[in-house]
C-alpha cells in the first residue's frame, strides 16, 4: 500500500502551525514496505495524523490517498475492510474494551480473519511480552502498560500492508519496549508491510528507513 | 470450512460479551412482555371471534320460519284499531336481505263453529276401519273457532290432501302440534276427557258451519295434519278467499301476522331490524343472535386493546431496540475500528432481534395453546361450539403481525447503525 499526502493540514493545525515539518502542508509519499518514524513533541498532530490515514477524522484540507484514493471519499465499509485486512493501527488511547478479558479482546480481532494465520502468531507475542498468564483477566483490571502490550498484540494479530503505531511505547519500560520491537519487526517482515510510527522523539531499537519531523 | 463457521459463531459469542453489559436491556424484556401479551390479546379475540362467526353461520343453513307481528297496545285495545302490515311495509321486509320469503297470515273474517260429532263421522266421513268411539267421542263437542291461511309453500304438511275443492262441502284444516299438547295434556286431563293419539288424528272429523252477512255454509272437515311451524287453525288458502268474500262479505283486510322465511335466524342484523320497528318475533334463536352480537361487540373490544398493545409494544420495543443500540455506540465504533463492517453488526443485532422475535412467538404460542384448549372445553361444556381451536386465519395474523415488527425492526436498526456509522466516516 502506498500512502501519498499532498498539502496535507488539519484542521486545528490550520492556524497554529509555524513549526517546522516534512509532513504537513508538504508532498509527502509512505512508499509500499518503507518504515517511517514521525517525532515530534505533543500538539504537533501526531494523533491527528494517524486519525486521518485510518479514516477517523475527515476534517482536514489537502489530499490524503490509499493506493491512489483519496480518503475522504472511501465509504465506511470500504475503511472496514480495510481495517481488517489491509490496515492495522495501534491507538494512542488503545480502544481495548475493558469490560472484556484479554483473550476475548484479541478473540474479537482474530475472528475477523477466517483461518488466517498470524506470524507471530499471538502466544508467540504474549510471551515475549509477559502477558501469557492474563489472558482471563479483564483488561479493565490492568495496568496501562499491560494494556498497551495488549493493544500491539491485537495490533499485530491481523494481516496488514501498512502498519499505524500511534506513541506505541509510551508506557513500557525498556525490556518491553526491546520486547514490542523486536515483535513489529518480525510482523513487518514477515507481511512485507510498510509502518508508519509516531514517536515524542525517543530512539527505538526498531529498524525504521525513515525518520521525519511532524 | 468448519474453521470460518467456528469462526462465525466465536465472532457472535463474543459480540454477544461485547453488548453484554450494554444498559437498557431490562426495557427490551419489558417491550417484549407487552408485545406477547398483546398478541395473546389479539390472537385469542380474533380466534374466538372467528369460532362464534361460525357459530353463528352453521346455524343460518337452515332454513328457518318466524311469526313476526306488531305489537298489541293498550291504546290499540281501547280503540279498536288492530294493527295491521302494509303493503310497503311487507315489500320492505322482503327486500332485507336476511329474509327469503314472506307469507301473509289472512284471518277468517266470518263466526266458525265446529261439532266433533262421533256420529257425524260415522255417518259420513269415517276412516277405513276407524271407530270414532274407540277413543271415547262418544260426546258431541261444540266449539267456536277461527281460521288462519297461509300461502301453502310456508306449510309442512302433505300438499296431496291440502286442496279445497269449491264443488264439494269439504275443508282439510292443520292445526297445531301445540293445541293437540294442550289439549291431550292439559285440558283432557282436567276435564276427564279421553287423550286422543296423534296417529288417530286424522280420523279426527266434524260439522264446521261458517256463517256471517253472506249468509250460513255447512262443511264437513278432517284435521289433515300438524304443524310444528304454525301455531294455529289452518285452511286452505282458495277456501278462505272464497269465504271471506263471500260468507263475510268483507275487503281484505291488512295482515296482523307473517310468516318470514329466513337462512339467517341468528343474523344480528334481523335482531336490529325487529327491534327498530318494534316488532315480535316468535324465534328462540333470535337470542342466540343477540348473545353472538354481544359477544362479538365484547371480542371487538378485547381485539381493539390487543391491537393497540400490538402497536404499542411494537413501538416500543423496536425504539428500545435503537436505545440499546444507541447506547452501545462507544463498542458499536470501536467494532468499527476493528474492522467489523455495518453490515456484520446489523446481522449480528437482527439476529439477536429474530430470537427475541421466535421467543416471543412461541411464548405466546405456548400461551394460547395452554390456555385456549382449556377455554373451548368450557365453552363446549355450556353448549357453545366455538369451533376448532386455532383457525389458519388467526395462526396467519399472528405470522404476519410477526414479520411485520420483523420487517419494521429491520429498516430501523440497519438506519441506526449507519447513523452511528456516519460519525466515522
Amino acid at each position: 500500500m502506498k500512502i501519498t499526502l499532498k498539502q496535507l493540514i488539519a484542521e486545528p493545525l490550520v492556524e497554529i502551525l509555524d513549526w517546522p515539518t516534512d509532513v504537513w502542508r508538504q508532498n509527502l509519499v509512505f512508499e509500499p514496505g518503507e518504515r517511517y518514524q514521525l517525532d515530534a513533541p505533543s500538539g504537533r498532530g501526531k494523533t491527528t495524523l494517524i486519525h486521518i490515514l485510518c479514516g477517523l477524522r475527515d476534517d482536514f484540507s489537502g489530499e490524503c490517498r490509499l493506493d491512489g484514493r483519496r480518503v475522504d471519499e472511501l465509504e465506511l465499509s470500504q475503511w472496514c475492510d480495510l481495517r481488517r485486512q489491509r490496515l492495522a493501527v495501534m491507538y494512542q488511547d488503545l480502544r481495548l474494551f475493558t469490560d472484556l478479558t484479554v483473550a476475548e479482546n484479541l478473540a474479537l480481532k482474530t475472528v475477523l480473519n477466517d483461518a488466517y494465520e498470524p506470524v507471530p502468531g499471538v502466544d508467540e507475542m504474549l510471551s515475549p511480552l509477559g502477558m501469557v498468564d492474563f489472558q482471563q483477566r479483564k483488561v479493565g483490571t490492568l495496568s496501562w502498560g499491560e494494556r498497551q502490550r495488549i493493544a500491539l498484540v491485537r495490533t499485530l494479530s491481523q494481516p496488514f500492508e501498512y502498519l499505524l503505531l500511534d506513541e506505541p511505547f509510551s508506557h513500557l519500560d525498556k525490556a518491553n519496549t526491546a520486547a514490542a520491537c523486536e515483535l513489529i519487526e518480525k510482523a513487518c517482515a514477515h507481511r512485507q508491510a510498510g509502518c508508519v510510527m509516531t514517536t515524542l522523539g525517543n530512539d527505538y531499537p526498531l529498524t525504521m528507513d525513515h525518520r521525519l519531523s511532524l | 470450512m468448519t474453521a470460518g463457521l467456528n469462526n462465525a459463531k466465536q465472532r457472535r459469542r463474543l459480540l454477544k460479551k461485547a453488548f453484554s453489559n450494554s444498559p437498557g436491556r431490562w426495557r427490551v424484556w419489558l417491550a417484549m412482555a407487552g408485545f406477547v401479551l398483546g398478541l395473546i390479546l389479539l390472537l385469542g379475540a380474533l380466534n374466538l371471534a372467528l369460532g362464534i362467526n361460525r357459530a353463528i353461520q352453521a346455524g343460518e343453513r337452515h332454513a328457518e320460519y318466524l311469526i313476526v307481528n306488531k305489537r298489541v297496545t293498550v291504546t290499540g285495545m281501547l280503540t279498536y284499531v288492530r294493527p295491521g302490515f302494509t303493503e310497503a311495509e311487507i315489500q320492505e321486509l322482503r327486500d332485507q336481505d336476511f329474509v327469503r320469503d314472506v307469507g301473509e297470515f289472512v284471518t277468517s273474517r266470518f263466526r266458525v263453529s265446529a261439532l266433533a260429532d262421533p256420529r257425524v263421522s260415522d255417518m259420513e266421513d269415517a276412516p277405513a276401519g276407524g271407530d270414532p268411539g274407540g277413543f271415547g267421542m262418544s260426546m258431541p263437542l261444540y266449539s267456536e273457532l277461527f281460521f288462519e291461511s297461509l300461502p301453502d309453500r310456508f306449510l309442512d304438511v302433505d300438499p296431496d290432501k291440502w286442496h279445497w275443492d269449491p264443488e264439494l262441502d269439504y275443508i282439510p284444516i292443520v292445526i297445531s302440534r301445540e293445541f293437540i299438547n294442550l289439549y291431550n295434556f292439559s285440558f283432557a286431563l282436567a276435564q276427564g276427557l279421553p287423550q286422543i293419539p296423534e296417529s288417530v288424528i286424522g280420523g279426527v272429523g266434524g260439522r264446521i258451519t261458517v256463517s256471517g252477512s253472506g249468509g250460513e255454509k255447512r262443511f264437513r272437515a278432517r284435521v289433515v295434519g300438524l304443524s310444528d311451524r304454525v301455531p294455529s287453525i289452518l285452511v286452505p288458502r282458495e277456501f278462505m278467499t272464497w269465504a271471506n268474500r263471500e260468507i263475510a262479505q268483507e275487503e281484505q283486510r291488512r295482515p296482523s301476522r307473517l310468516m318470514i322465511k329466513t337462512d339467517r335466524p341468528a343474523d344480528p342484523e334481523m335482531l336490529e331490524y325487529f327491534k327498530n320497528r318494534d316488532l315480535q318475533v316468535n324465534s328462540e334463536r333470535l337470542r342466540a343472535g343477540r348473545i353472538g352480537r354481544m359477544a362479538m361487540m365484547g371480542l371487538s373490544a378485547v381485539g381493539a386493546l390487543g391491537g393497540l398493545l400490538v402497536a404499542l409494544a411494537l413501538f416500543l420495543f423496536v425504539l428500545l431496540f435503537r436505545v440499546v443500540l444507541a447506547e452501545s455506540a462507544e463498542r458499536i465504533r470501536l467494532l468499527l475500528l476493528l474492522g467489523y463492517t455495518p453490515a456484520m453488526l446489523t446481522a449480528f443485532a437482527l439476529r439477536r432481534f429474530w430470537f427475541s422475535l421466535i421467543a416471543i412467538a412461541l411464548l405466546a404460542a405456548a400461551v394460547l395453546g395452554t390456555v385456549f384448549p382449556l377455554v373451548y372445553q368450557r365453552l363446549r361444556e355450556v353448549g357453545f361450539d366455538p369451533g376448532p381451536v386455532f383457525f389458519p386465519l388467526t395462526v396467519g395474523a399472528g405470522i404476519v403481525i410477526l414479520a411485520l415488527a420483523g420487517v419494521i425492526n429491520l429498516a430501523s436498526v440497519r438506519r441506526t447503525i449507519r447513523r452511528k456509522a456516519e460519525y466515522l466516516s
